[in-house]
């Protein structure tokens, strides 16, 4: 039940998808919003607040994540599928997971590389200590185009991502999005 | 003969009592504040100094020995935002670690009319010391007294906000204007 089974993600795993999946929709969205805000708006520093304490614990989740991956059974794909769906689940999943942990980080070093200094605080609980990369206008300018390119990456791999994943369900009609549901009947 | 004698030094006494030390005053931190105000990208910034200790002696009919020392506890400073708050006790603001207090004493007071006076003294923050005049309204009423008053200092010439970023008044301005509003009780 917590651990997965060859037929199907365990409660552990499908947790760790879900809370970082709505977590990630989210940051996208405030991410575009508050970018876009004038400095002068008052709910700027704490929005900013709320997108680095959510991005650090999205940093976390999904370290824990992968090495949760690392020890359990990864239910295989469906036999029906071709060479060329396998490569493209393998390395869109490859890549997500990599954003998943390069966009937290970038974001960080561009808050770490900025001369203004602003702290971050972990959901007002205690102050998170700034990474060691260089402080300076253009490496935080550099920080923050990738920070930005990756996010806009991301958008792109979960269009494609819950694309394959309706096309799975509702096309091939195999197990490979019920998998992932807590709620799903599976027999 | 003798008696006479021993009025006069009785008496003596007791004015140079009465006429010794201006009389002291405690501060009712209730009724007291101590702020700042800043312009920040275009918003107006309050800020708090909520913790603050004063010696205060002060007489109007004795301005000459009048003084004041008020003692700011730089760690507890808020100005309604956890994130800038945060940022206010780093090395290139306030730098409360290493500096964790800031000090106002006066050199001297004079009258500039009426209930208006002149505290003229050295402020200290980050351990630099600036002259600094601050105009104070300044009311006795029987054992409690009320003195406001508001100046404005440069933050850059006490190193607060370093770095290239905060050398002119964007984000931040240079001048800040600080209130006093201080209500004190005499003591017995």
């Amino acid at each position: 039940m917590l651990l997965n089974s060859p037929a199907r993600y365990g409660v552990v795993a499908m947790s760790f998808h879900w809370l970082i999946a709505v977590a990630i929709i989210g940051m996208l969205v405030l991410g575009k919003y508050m970018h876009d805000l004038p400095d002068s708006d008052p709910d700027k520093f704490s929005l900013y607040q709320l997108h680095k304490s959510t991005g650090l614990t999205i940093l976390i989740l999904s370290v824990g994540r992968l090495l949760w991956r690392l020890v359990n059974v990864v239910p295989p794909l469906p036999a029906h599928m071709p060479a060329w769906q396998r490569w493209a689940a393998h390395a869109s999943h490859f890549l997500l997971y990599v954003l998943m942990v390069a966009i937290p980080l970038s974001g960080w070093a561009r808050v770490s590389s900025d001369p203004i200094g602003i702290p971050t605080l972990w959901f007002g609980v205690f102050e998170v200590p700034h990474l060691p990369i260089e402080v300076s206008e253009p490496m935080s300018h550099f920080m923050h185009e990738v920070h930005e390119w990756l996010g806009n990456a991301l958008i792109l791999l979960l269009l494609v991502h819950v694309a394959a994943a309706l096309k799975h369900h509702f096309s091939d009609r195999d197990t490979v999005l019920r998998r992932m549901l807590p709620f799903a009947s599976f027999e | 003969m003798w008696r006479l004698a021993l009025i006069l030094v009785l008496s003596f006494v007791a004015s140079s009592l009465a006429s010794g030390e201006p009389a002291q005053w405690r501060v009712d931190p209730a009724k007291s504040s101590l702020k700042f105000v800043v312009d920040v990208n275009g918003q107006t910034v309050t800020g708090r100094f909520r913790s603050f200790a004063a010696l205060i002696a002060f007489d109007p009919a004795d301005l000459a020995q009048s003084r004041a020392k008020i003692t700011i506890d730089m760690t507890d400073t808020k100005s309604g935002d956890a994130t800038r708050d945060a940022m206010l006790s780093k090395p290139g603001w306030f730098n409360v670690l290493d500096f964790p207090q800031a000090v106002f004493e006066t050199t001297s007071f004079s009258s500039t009319g009426g209930n208006a006076y002149a505290a003229r003294g050295k402020l200290t923050i980050k351990g630099v010391s600036k002259d600094v005049v601050l105009p104070l309204t300044i009311v006795i009423t029987g054992h409690t007294a009320t003195a406001k008053g508001a100046t404005t200092i440069f933050r850059t010439d006490f190193k607060v906000g370093q770095g290239a970023q905060f050398e002119g008044d964007k984000p931040v301005m240079r001048s800040v204007k600080v209130l006093v509003n201080v209500t004190a009780q005499r003591s017995p």
